[in-house]
């Protein structure tokens, strides 16, 4: 039908202004009455709008609502309704008057958000995939028609296959927003979905952490580097990863303390250190147990820690490898099933005693039964060193102490065997070791870096170890720091409040192991009988209920909210095809293009940083960080809260319109009844939360160690110091964070470890079967005739993926991926500083821009990691050589043994990154293959 | 298409700058910043393209005090059906607001390549200058083609407004920094762009009508208003 165009002349005069000229403003509120009655500005040249002062219309309170554990405080400035510039606030108290605090807090990152937010990359309007999956054709669509054609989908899935049939990823990006965390885990938890968890899945679950203490969150505020006397900064790059904070460690020491680095590579942290160590990639364990041979050939341990806080005077038997118990000794313990009970070699009466605080159950949610229970050891004097004859149920057995086996085990890795595996003389392991042990207290300072390891987990334990040899685990200014993060009481009240614990989580690690058939991947690299022994593994864990698995239904749906899963994992080339690609919908929440919308159906457009009310609790610092919504937000794109509102309110109302009731759904064995027609009204708890700032005050009022208040008056102040942060560590009952270590250490209450000490002998069949009931140093896997190691790092120009394609952070750098290399090693294949790099092996191929270092070993390469698949050749990242997503370890899959078994954001097996070698070559521009 | 040719010179302001001048103007600048306002978008324009587009071009070229070649928009608008009108505002969506690497085109001055630092700000101290003020759901565009035109217009219908020649003054000298500094910046890059890369001739025809009018204001514009 041809449109009519034809319309009267003195119709389009009055419409366009030729005749009548009204003033016709369709972008402004001005009114032609307004604008007449403005007397016109001097002007003469364009230089004359420079000299009207520039004012702000308002500043902001504000931060970047990122996973870099900065929670920076700014003040964002605003000019008609646009953001123009932010600036660092230093506003910061010190914890004490001893210590340097905590502020100015920023980085260049923050410093350039105000540019990057209105970049090309931001996504404005919903969007529709309009060609193939990929292809990158789009649609603009209405919000209206996005959330109802997705919740058209749910409901089908739900219906059809499940509601755990789709997917509902909440990234690292959300999960330091309490706000949009919350909200997503609510819509999630009542709609059903499978959450394949990111901790695990982008290896950052400090499994071997958790192993030993019971609880992987160890860290305190950054504060209590200062209070250290020596650090070894080891697995971490503070200088580049941490650059609001890294100042702690100069000015401790400036202050006296021995900053020790520890990397294969030669990092902007080691620069500034009093010493640099760099072992061979993944020999990090051999150089932690020659130390630790060291100071028991020293003896400069400290006995009375050990025999209190660890396990190691405990019992073992000679014959079986076990740990000696009741049940071997009684029968009626047999029957009560107290194989939990312990025991430890008393010098003062010559018997075995029960060692005290053990037989206890494990820890029911919410509830903590090892209150009344001490670690004192009253008149007992446990034995660390000896062997003895006990009467057993079976027999006369000899027994010995953990203790002794630490020292067999220790003497395997003398500091000259070290050195062989490590390349670190052994000199120099031995001068690191005394210097740690003569340090109290003494600290290790590490990232999630230990965690990408497949044997990342007995580093772990044996830097807790070295730790706990020197009594510093639990003091001030020691231990091991790695991660804390807050107690979730408060979130998950949000989440679960009306319905309760109704969804499914699952490590992503299992997840993408069982969609990606990555088992077929670790048989193609790495060999048929690993791949076939720890497959077994993996079953038998699943089919014992170790850990859950929610595959059988498969996997229909996914949503991707505040998460690029499309480029962080490892393998990512095969996850893409193999499972990601056959997803029949897919959808992507993002407030930016990555490869996770790119390859999505649907795209809604999310809010940024500074569109958004919300607030932020980071571990490190000890305040509440809010998120003030300075400008609206850009374009159709709304948060987190109101997206979710929407898709609830389409759910519920499609689900009327079309006549669909509620369904039954298994959840673990618990019938949940899910009622598409009530989502909104459950979403919106019956409509008395209207919008994300209604979250926030609800998580303010119930998030233990936030002070009350109101979120206008947290909004008003930008910053507010949290509850129990006197001091530099996060020892007090009243904090928001994890204390399990300093009530163990200082309140003596047991450890939520199967042996309620810090356990670093573990005899669970599979732990002894392959060796690993005590740290040890296990050689990283490798590809038969690829020798180039590579190591990744996050990177100082960009927070994962976010800002890694801001002009000015990639004019900072090289302009596009690099990846550095050894001279020696270019040299070998011809390579010149910045030609194009073909890296490859058995996974894939990819290519970066050649940056030769001598700051890189040989048989090493060295990459910063974030950059997303969209910049590269064939949108092929180094996920394409990472050949690891299916290498699942048995040891981390291990359950039926008091603490080790699904834990969610506690136990479960990382997705690793690490253990793979590839090769490189000149680049010729003809394709990757 | 039976049409006449368009007059290339105008019968209200020979060659001279008047109020009707700026009048005619104006209402060009408004039609204009309709046009390259997204049609998705009810905040920027709310419908892809006026019902009375031929006759508005034919007024322009009639009207416009220089050469103004309005008939190869009008050709193609006056034949479009209401299955082209939808899909003209899918292709503006495809062009300027959504792409796996951002959009295509940049239909924003501050994305535009080669822009300078602190483009923006310019334009926004232009706004404030002169007193124009945006509506709270497009502030975080007012370097959008769109509003830019619009500012133009909001100049050309102040200058109109004054019946005092020096106060009118201060409203030419804006239009012409404004306009040489900002949309002629980077529109003749966009458009030709747009020639390139547009699936539709609407577009195409659109944005090159847009260039050569912007070109010819401007040219006008500087041999009728002198600086003191």
């Amino acid at each position: 039908m041809k449109r009519s165009t034809t319309v009267s002349r003195r119709r389009f005069l009055k419409g366009s202004g030729l005749a009548g000229l009204g003033l016709m403003l369709r972008h402004s509120p001005l009114s032609a009455a307004e604008a007449l009655a403005e007397e016109p500005e001097p002007y003469r040249r364009f230089e004359d709008v420079y000299r009207n002062k520039w004012t702000w219309d308002r500043v902001a309170r504000g931060t970047h609502g990122t996973n870099c554990a900065g929670t920076c405080a700014f003040n964002v400035y605003i000019k008609g309704g646009v953001v123009w510039r932010e600036e660092q606030q230093a506003e910061y108290e010190p914890s004490g008057d001893d210590v340097p605090d905590y502020g100015p807090r920023g980085c260049q990152k923050g410093l350039r958000h105000s540019n990057w937010m209105y970049g090309k990359q931001r996504v404005l309007y919903p969007m529709k995939r309009a060609g193939e999956r990929g292809e990158g054709k789009w649609q603009r669509i209405t919000w209206e028609q996005a959330t109802d054609e997705i919740a058209d989908r749910i409901i089908d899935y739900s219906l059809e296959y499940g509601p755990d049939s789709i997917s509902f990823g909440s990234g690292t990006m959300m999960s330091v927003k309490l706000a949009s965390f919350s909200s997503l885990a609510r819509f999630a938890n009542i709609a059903g979905f499978t959450v394949p968890e990111f901790y695990s899945g982008v290896g950052d679950l400090p499994t071997g952490v958790y192993m030993t203490i019971g609880t992987a969150y160890t860290g305190d505020t950054m504060a209590a580097i200062y209070k250290s006397r020596c650090v070894l900064v080891w697995m971490a790059n503070p200088a580049v990863t941490r650059l609001p904070d890294a100042h702690f460690f100069w000015e401790a020491r400036y202050n006296g303390t021995q900053v020790i680095s520890i990397s294969p590579e030669f990092t902007p942290t080691a620069m500034h250190s009093s010493l640099w160590v760099n072992p061979k990639p993944g020999t990090d364990t051999a150089l932690a147990m020659g130390m630790i041979h060291t100071i028991l050939e020293d003896g400069t341990y400290e006995r009375d820690y050990l025999c209190e806080q660890t396990d190691l005077p405990f019992l073992v038997r000679a014959d079986t490898g076990e740990f000696l118990r009741e049940t071997d000794l009684s029968f009626v313990a047999t029957l009560a099933v107290r194989d939990n009970v312990f025991y430890i070699w008393d010098e003062a009466t010559g018997q075995p005693r029960r060692a005290p605080a053990t037989g206890l159950s494990d820890k029911p949610i919410g509830r903590d039964r090892r209150r009344f229970e001490t670690l004192e050891l009253g008149d007992l004097r446990p034995a660390l060193e000896g062997t003895w004859q006990v009467e057993t149920r079976g027999g006369t057995v000899e027994v010995t102490t953990v203790f002794e086996l630490l020292k067999r085990k220790a003497a395997e890795h003398s500091p000259e065997r070290a050195a062989e595996i490590t390349g670190v003389h052994p000199k120099v392991i031995r001068k690191v070791a005394r210097t740690f042990a003569a340090a109290r207290p003494a600290m290790i300072y590490t990232g999630y870096s230990a965690c990408k390891w497949i044997h990342g987990d007995l580093l772990q334990r044996a830097m807790l170890l070295l730790v706990a040899l020197t009594g510093s685990t639990g003091k001030e200014g020691g231990g091991l720091q790695i991660a804390n993060a807050p107690k979730t009481r408060g979130m998950m009240a949000f989440a679960f409040a009306d319905v309760g614990p109704a969804f499914r989580m699952v490590s992503s690690t299992t997840w993408d192991y069982e969609h990606g058939r990555m088992k077929e991947l670790t048989e193609k690299v790495y060999g048929k009988e690993l791949a076939e022994d720890w497959d077994a593994r993996y079953q038998e864990s699943i089919r014992e209920d170790y850990f859950p698995s929610y595959g059988d239904k498969g996997w229909k749906m996914g949503i991707f909210a505040g998460n690029n899963g499309a480029n962080w994992r490892a393998s990512g080339n095969r996850w893409r095809e193999v499972g990601f690609g056959k997803l029949e919908t897919i959808v992507a929440m993002v407030p930016d293009m990555g490869c996770t919308a790119h390859y999505a159906d649907y795209v809604l457009p999310i809010a940024h940083h500074y569109e958004r009310t919300d607030m932020m609790l980071q571990s490190r610092v000890p305040y509440v960080q809010v998120l003030d919504a300075a400008v609206l937000p850009l374009g159709e794109s709304v948060d987190d809260w109101t997206a979710m509102n929407r898709l609830a309110e389409a759910i519920s109302r499609r689900a009327r319109e079309r006549g669909i009731g509620a369904i039954r759904d298994d959840v673990d064995g618990r019938t949940v009844r899910r009622d598409f027609r009530s989502y909104h009204d459950l979403y919106t708890m019956d409509g008395s939360i209207e919008s994300a700032r209604d979250v926030v005050q609800y998580l303010i009022n119930v998030t233990p160690g936030v002070p009350k208040m109101s979120f206008e008056e947290l909004a008003a102040k930008g910053i507010v110091r949290v509850d129990d942060s006197d001091g530099t560590t996060w020892d007090g009952e009243h904090s928001p964070y994890h204390n399990e270590v300093a009530r163990s250490v200082v309140g003596k209450r047991p450890y939520e470890t199967l042996t309620g000490r810090q356990q670093y002998y573990i005899d669970h069949e599979w732990f002894l079967e392959y060796g690993e009931a005590l740290p040890t140093h296990l050689e990283p896997l490798a590809i038969e005739g690829f020798p180039i190691r590579f190591v990744m790092g996050h990177a100082r120009h960009g927070i994962h993926s976010m800002w890694r394609d801001d002009p000015l952070m990639l004019a900072l750098q090289r302009g596009e991926p690099d990846i550095y290399l050894n001279p020696d090693d270019a040299a070998a294949r011809g390579i010149a500083d910045g030609d194009p790099v073909r890296v490859f092996n058995p996974a894939g191929a990819f290519v970066a821009m050649a940056h030769v270092s001598a700051g890189i070993q040989p048989s090493m390469v060295f990459m910063y990691h974030g950059w997303d698949p969209m910049m590269f050749e064939g949108r092929e990242n180094f996920s394409a050589v990472i050949s690891t997503a299916g290498l699942i370890k048995p040891t981390s899959m291990a359950g039926d043994y008091g603490h080790l078994g699904h834990r969610v954001l506690q136990f479960a097996p990382n997705q690793t990154y690490r253990d793979f070698t590839c090769e490189l070559e000149k680049w010729d521009g003809n394709g990757l293959a | 298409m039976g049409r006449k040719r368009a007059r290339v010179k105008g019968d209200v302001a020979e060659g001279g700058r008047s109020r009707v001048s700026a009048r005619i103007r104006a209402a060009a600048y408004a039609l204009f910043s309709q046009l390259v306002a997204s049609p998705s978008d009810a905040a920027f324009a709310g419908a892809a393209l006026p019902p009375d587009l031929s006759e508005a071009l034919e007024q322009l070229g009639e009207h416009l005090p220089y050469p103004f070649d309005w008939l190869p928009l009008a050709g193609v608008a006056e034949a479009l059906t209401d299955r082209d009108l939808r899909r003209i505002v899918r292709a503006y969506g495809v062009l300027f607001e959504v792409g796996s690497d951002g959009p295509p085109l940049a239909i924003r001055e501050d994305l535009a390549e080669g822009r300078p630092a602190g483009t923006k700000e310019e334009i926004v101290r232009f706004y404030e200058h002169f007193g124009y003020r945006l509506s709270k759901d497009v502030q975080w565009a007012p370097d959008h083609l769109s509003v830019e035109l619009e500012f133009l217009h909001f100049l050309a219908f102040k200058e109109c407004r004054e019946k005092d020649p020096e106060k009118a003054q201060p409203f030419q000298l804006g239009q012409v920094d404004f306009l040489e500094r900002h949309p002629m910046a980077w529109m003749p890059d966009l458009a030709s762009r747009v020639g390139q890369l547009a699936g539709e001739v609407y577009h195409r025809r659109l944005f090159q009508t847009v260039d050569a009018f912007l070109r010819a204001d401007l040219d006008w514009q500087k041999t009728t208003v002198q600086r003191k």
